[in-house]
């Protein structure tokens, strides 16, 4: 999952960069509308958790222009602003969520889950593939009843191939989902995180899920794919 | 709590009264004056209506009496005319009498040849004369006599003939008719008779002497006299020893003989007064009447008048005090809209709820008042709420950012290097938000005015140099040069903490503004009484546009400033306070080649004296 943090206060800036991270997100940051609206339009996000009063752009701005321009990312906005005009005119122009400062931390990570959810039309949080039980609100994942501990970033790629199950992801498309900007794009590292990930679902049962199709990517194992 | 409208109407209406009270009054007493001297006009009229007709009746009798006189002396000289063929028989046989028959005559003739006898017969004999059927000339009624008496004297006094009507009564000849100085003439008065009958009387001094040429004439006129009516004018009644009718009076004797007058006698004609006194008694009740009937129709009058006026007093009373509430209610209606209006006045929009165009003349400095206290309200009450919102966010932010760091922080188990890194950060955000509440707290003591000007003697220059030592290692950390441009030492009294909180913010702010190998002067020097402060920086400027906002709390040119450190907007609203506190002015220029802010402040002359006086309080708020 890879978020945009548009935050023009760097205390919190980083410390939220910071809290995402360790959550296993992909977090890319922007510290003026300029700025944010080249990243918003350059890369694919699943979610950008916006603030209003930005320098050069105001966050609002930002906004208007996105959905007329027919990006269609989830938009949190993340504000002081705690007036009901704010908030009204804040989800009015496209925002998906309005949360205002201060915040508590869980509230905005569950707020993410949610708009990430949402937008892979998935309204139940706990994901069901076969004897794999992915609970997306604790970040828990069961193999036949059994607990497995997944790191963050490898609990991030199992629930984006969760998301995607029973179709091919490719490799390019799991990069740009669970790596920033400043990570360095090098082939098998996707290949590697997959293979931990082999290790820990799929050793030890008999029917593997992660599934690789050459030459095009990964997949989870849908309901139809026996093979 | 006192109503315009209430203390209108009892006003208008004690007015009004009063007005109509006073006019009723003066309009019934004028008419009451003006229908009493009518009346009085009326009663004048009748009087002297009255004693006219009293007059004309006394005079009439006193004419009809004087008439019967004087025709009863015409008669006498026709008779003496008659008798005169007897007395010149008589007189050749000397005197004749004739007892008895109630009538004696003896003449004498002055024409007679034998003067001296003639003369001396007349001294001694008075004229006699005889009137021929004297009661012909008492008029009859109901074939009796009237009360009228009459009878003749001779010259001499002696009673010669009267009436038969006297009866036993007998007249008496009044002593001043006797004088031998009396002008011939009538006399009128009153005697009353003895039968208790008052009689008007005359008394008339008769000529028988009127010979010679007119002597035809008076034989015929003298026989035709009784029915010839008498050519004598009216006298006035009462004028005593009448005969002597006012001049200019036509009335002269006519048939009396001009020529000789030594033959006289007396006639006295008298008529009952109480016919005439009953007319006038009559006319006198007559007038009585009509007086009282006057007197009383004025009196209706009045009182109908009373009543009329006060029933039309009463109805337009009414009408008025009608008309007036509802002029008055009318009137004050604009006032109540008003009123309405104010009421439904919301703290949302601080609109007034109606067109005050509308409202009449009067309302209009009120209602163009109210609405411009009402947009300043607005305004006021805006930037209060913008404040609010700012305050909360620039607080929120920060706290945001320290809760953030902390929660995160405590997710999980850290090395005491990320710990530390982690506190290091909250402290970083504490730091903040002190500053934050710092700059918050001068300024609500600045708006209670609770901060107060002390003020001491200052060494402008000593504490410019400890302000750029203080800002000289951030300048240094960004690169930048800072330069002074400082004269000898400006000692001035003013506020030395606020002075360098003024400096101190000025150069933070050259600082955090300026470019990358920029350059921040200093200078003060000393003008026209005046120190003046330059604090300029080689930074990008500020737009011309926002030039004039700088110094309002919260306002940012440009939000990125955030990006170093917090200022909220906040410092340059301290500054100008501090400087309007110190009465010094501040000014700034910008271009795109830096910014200059100029204080200037009064210079003043440093007292020995412990300073403990206090300055007043100035009204930053008036700004």
């Amino acid at each position: 999952m890879r978020v945009l943090l548009v935050e023009d206060h760097k205390p919190l800036l980083k410390a939220l960069k910071r809290g995402l991270e360790e959550e296993g997100l992909a977090v890319d940051t922007a510290e003026d509308g300029e700025d944010a609206d080249f990243k918003a339009r350059g890369a694919s996000y699943d979610v950008i958790v916006l603030d209003l009063m930005l320098p050069r752009v105001d966050g609002l701005t930002l906004l208007k222009q996105w959905r007329k321009d027919e990006i269609k990312t989830h938009v949190l906005i993340l504000t002081a602003k705690d007036t009901t005009e704010d908030k009204v005119r804040g989800l009015d122009l496209g925002a998906d969520d309005y949360l205002t400062k201060p915040f508590q931390l869980e509230e905005l990570l569950a707020r993410l889950r949610a708009l990430v959810r949402r937008s892979h039309q998935v309204k139940n949080p706990t994901l069901r593939v076969h004897d794999l039980e992915i609970d997306t609100s604790a970040r828990a994942v069961k193999r036949a009843g059994k607990l497995i501990h997944l790191t963050p970033r490898e609990y991030a790629l199992l629930q984006f191939l969760a998301f995607h199950r029973g179709k091919v992801v490719t490799r390019t498309m799991i990069w740009e989902h669970l790596y920033d900007e400043y990570d360095e794009n090098t082939s098998n590292v996707v290949d590697v995180y997959i293979r931990y990930l082999r290790t820990k679902i799929d050793k030890g049962f008999d029917k593997p899920l992660i599934l690789t199709r050459w030459g095009e990517g990964y997949m989870l194992r849908g309901e139809e794919d026996e093979t | 709590m006192r109503s315009i409208r209430r203390s209108l109407i009892v006003s208008f209406l004690f007015l009004t009264t009063a007005a109509l009270a006073a006019v009723a009054w003066v309009s019934y007493h004028t008419t009451s004056v003006s229908l009493r001297e009518r009346e009085h006009d009326s009663r004048k009229l009748i009087e002297t209506q009255c004693d006219a007709n009293c007059k004309a009746e006394r005079d009439d009798l006193d004419r009809r009496i004087l008439q019967q006189a004087q025709r009863l002396a015409n008669l006498s000289e026709s008779n003496y005319i008659h008798a005169e063929g007897q007395l010149a028989f008589a007189g050749m046989f000397g005197h004749q009498f004739m007892p008895g028959g109630g009538f004696n005559s003896l003449l004498y003739w002055h024409q007679v040849n034998n003067k001296d006898l003639a003369s001396r017969l007349f001294n001694m004999q008075p004229l006699s004369t005889h009137i021929a059927s004297p009661e012909r000339m008492v008029p009859e009624e109901d074939g009796k006599f009237a009360q009228e008496y009459f009878q003749t004297y001779r010259s001499n006094g002696w009673p010669m003939q009267r009436s038969e009507s006297m009866g036993e009564e007998r007249f008496s000849l009044q002593p001043k008719v006797r004088k031998r100085s009396a002008p011939a003439g009538e006399v009128f008065d009153e005697v009353e008779m003895k039968n208790g009958v008052r009689v008007r009387r005359v008394t008339l001094k008769a000529y028988v002497a009127s010979f010679g040429v007119r002597f035809s004439p008076w034989l015929y006129k003298g026989v035709a006299a009784p029915f010839f009516p008498a050519k004598q004018p009216i006298r006035p009644p009462f004028v005593k020893g009448g005969g002597k009718g006012p001049r200019g009076m036509p009335g002269r004797p006519i048939p009396r003989p001009p020529v000789i007058r030594t033959h006289f006698f007396y006639i006295q004609y008298a008529s009952d007064l109480a016919p005439t006194e009953a007319k006038i008694l009559s006319f006198q009740q007559g007038r009585d009447h009509q007086i009282a009937e006057l007197s009383t129709a004025t009196d209706r009058d009045l009182a109908k008048l009373q009543t009329r006026m006060f029933w039309i007093g009463l109805s337009s009373l009414a009408a008025l005090w009608l008309g007036g509430y509802v002029v008055i209610r009318m009137g004050l209606a604009p006032l109540s809209k008003m009123s309405d209006a104010v009421s439904r006045v919301s703290p949302r929009d601080f609109q007034l709820p109606m067109d005050h165009r509308q409202l009449p003349q009067e309302l209009q400095p009120i209602a163009e008042r109210l609405v411009k206290t009402l947009e300043h309200l607005q305004k006021a009450f805006e930037r209060e709420k913008q404040a609010a919102a700012d305050i909360s966010h620039e607080l929120r932010t920060p706290l945001a950012a320290l809760m953030t760091t902390l929660e995160v922080g405590l997710r999980k188990f850290r090395s005491p290097e990320e710990y530390r890194e982690i506190l290091e950060e909250c402290r970083g955000s504490g730091q903040n938000m002190y500053h934050l509440v710092e700059r918050l707290l001068t300024l609500a003591r600045l708006d209670a005015g609770a901060d107060q000007y002390r003020p001491a003697d200052v060494d402008v220059i000593d504490l410019a140099i400890q302000c750029a030592d203080l800002i000289r290692p951030l300048a240094r950390a960004k690169d930048l040069d800072l330069t002074l441009h400082l004269p000898d030492p400006i000692t001035t009294r003013t506020d030395p903490n606020k002075l360098r909180e003024v400096l101190t913010n000025l150069l933070h702010n050259a600082v955090e503004y300026n470019q990358p190998n920029g350059t921040i002067y200093l200078s003060i020097e000393q003008v026209k009484g005046r120190v003046r402060i330059e604090v300029r920086d080689t930074g990008i400027g500020i737009k011309p546009e926002v030039l004039p906002r700088i110094f309002e709390r919260f306002f940012r040119a440009d939000a990125s400033r955030y990006a170093e450190t917090p200022h909220a907007g906040l410092g340059l609203a301290i500054v100008k306070s501090y400087v309007d506190l110190m009465d010094g002015t501040i000014q700034v220029q910008s271009s795109d080649l830096g910014t200059s802010f100029l204080v200037e402040l009064p210079l003043l002359a440093p007292t020995p004296a412990l300073t403990t006086a206090v300055r007043p309080k100035l009204e930053y708020a008036q700004r």
